[in-house]
């Protein structure tokens, strides 16, 4: 009955109740099929609804802040032509975070290897093996979220985006070990590593006392 | 010491919903006891919101526009036929419509029928001194069957509209 009247409202109202379950990532059957079958509307739907999820992944994985347009234009028309693959046996959005998730790890290899490619990890410039960041200048300014929010930038691909995609919106162990494509315990491990690695930093950087 | 190290790597699991019922009990026990790791656990909580209420940085118009122009446009072609509501209601609509139309008629010609009782009732025809036969009357019928099909035939042509080959 559920699915009849979702079906239904679907089909008189289409755009209202279409953003409600997106945002719900309760993605309806229907929504998939109508993006399959190449309706425009309802990939513009899809682009309106994840378009600053997937900017935000790009910006916070890449660190050529120049090339972050791109990429998520890149991602969008990847999603878009590739979306027969889509097999439905995860949600809508965890397989959209996997193709830019995956395009971002490609982008970075490439410009690894590419010296053109301006590739500038934060880490060189944030040596966090001494206390490069000035603690009381920024406990001053009342910044400690600004130093934490570098601290995670500024932390190895992996850790960095496990820790993210963990505070997204609460996405589960299981769909960022799919994202990332890496065991659950993995994610586990790369997680409780990275929490307290930023708990012994800020400690370190004087932020608790 | 190394105790609370112990507890204090629980307490960062706790945080990250990791932590079994067992062992959740012994955290908050040992947590009622030792300052140490309560501090240790406020720390964290703190860490925590501040993660959480980091904000998603907002896509520049640039990129929109961007991607909504690269997108292909699609065009609409006839696909194979297929039933759903809209032919349902289609087929139902234009049944109806004529089914009616041709009562009306049949039933307007019986001498004395429900035809010849709607004229002598009817106000409006009374007052624009109509009759079943007179012209205006055949026109508006006309222009009312022509209506009915039209419109039968456009919900019926958007029924079997699908977006499916990308140009």
């Amino acid at each position: 009955m559920l699915t009849f009247v979702k079906k239904f409202v679907i089909l008189e109202t289409k755009g209202e109740f279409v953003r409600l379950i997106i945002m719900n990532k309760d993605i309806d059957k229907d929504f998939v099929t109508r993006l399959k079958s190449g309706d425009k509307r309802a990939f513009e739907k899809l682009f309106t609804e994840y378009k600053n999820m997937i900017y935000t992944i790009v910006n916070r994985m890449v660190y050529n802040k120049n090339k972050v347009d791109d990429l998520v234009a890149d991602i969008f028309v990847k999603v878009y032509q590739n979306i027969q693959r889509f097999d439905e046996r995860s949600k809508l959005s965890t397989w959209m975070y996997r193709v830019a998730y995956n395009h971002c790890l490609d982008y970075i290899r490439k410009a690894k290897s590419d010296p053109l490619e301006s590739y500038e990890p934060l880490d060189s410039k944030f040596d966090l093996s001494s206390n490069s960041l000035d603690p009381e200048k920024t406990v001053l300014k009342g910044e400690r979220e600004q130093v934490l929010y570098a601290l995670v930038d500024s932390m190895p691909e992996r850790y960095r985006m496990v820790l993210n995609f963990y505070y997204f919106e609460e996405i589960s162990y299981n769909d960022i070990s799919e994202i990332m494509g890496i065991p659950m315990g993995t994610v586990k491990t790369y997680l409780f590593r990275a929490k307290e690695y930023l708990r012994e930093k800020m400690k370190k950087l004087g932020f608790y006392e | 010491m190394n105790e609370c190290r112990e507890y204090t790597q629980m307490i960062v699991r706790f945080f990250s919903k990791d932590l079994t019922g067992e062992e959740e009990k012994i955290l908050n026990e040992h947590l009622e006891i030792c300052e140490k790791c309560k501090k240790e656990f406020i720390l964290q909580e703190q860490m925590e919101f501040i993660l959480q209420k980091r904000p998603l940085s907002e896509a520049p118009v640039a990129v929109i526009e961007k991607v909504l122009s690269i997108i292909p446009e699609r065009k609409e072609v006839y696909a194979r036929p297929y039933f759903n509501w809209r032919v349902a209601v289609s087929i139902a609509y234009g049944i109806a419509a004529w089914v009616i139309a041709a009562l009306s008629f049949h039933l307007a010609h019986q001498p004395g029928g429900i035809g010849a009782f709607i004229e002598r009732m009817s106000t409006t025809m009374t007052h624009f001194s109509l009759t079943l036969e007179s012209p205006s009357f055949i026109i508006g019928t006309v222009i009312y069957s022509l209506v009915v099909s039209l419109s039968t035939l456009f919900i019926f042509w958007r029924s079997q509209l699908r977006q499916v080959s990308a140009v």
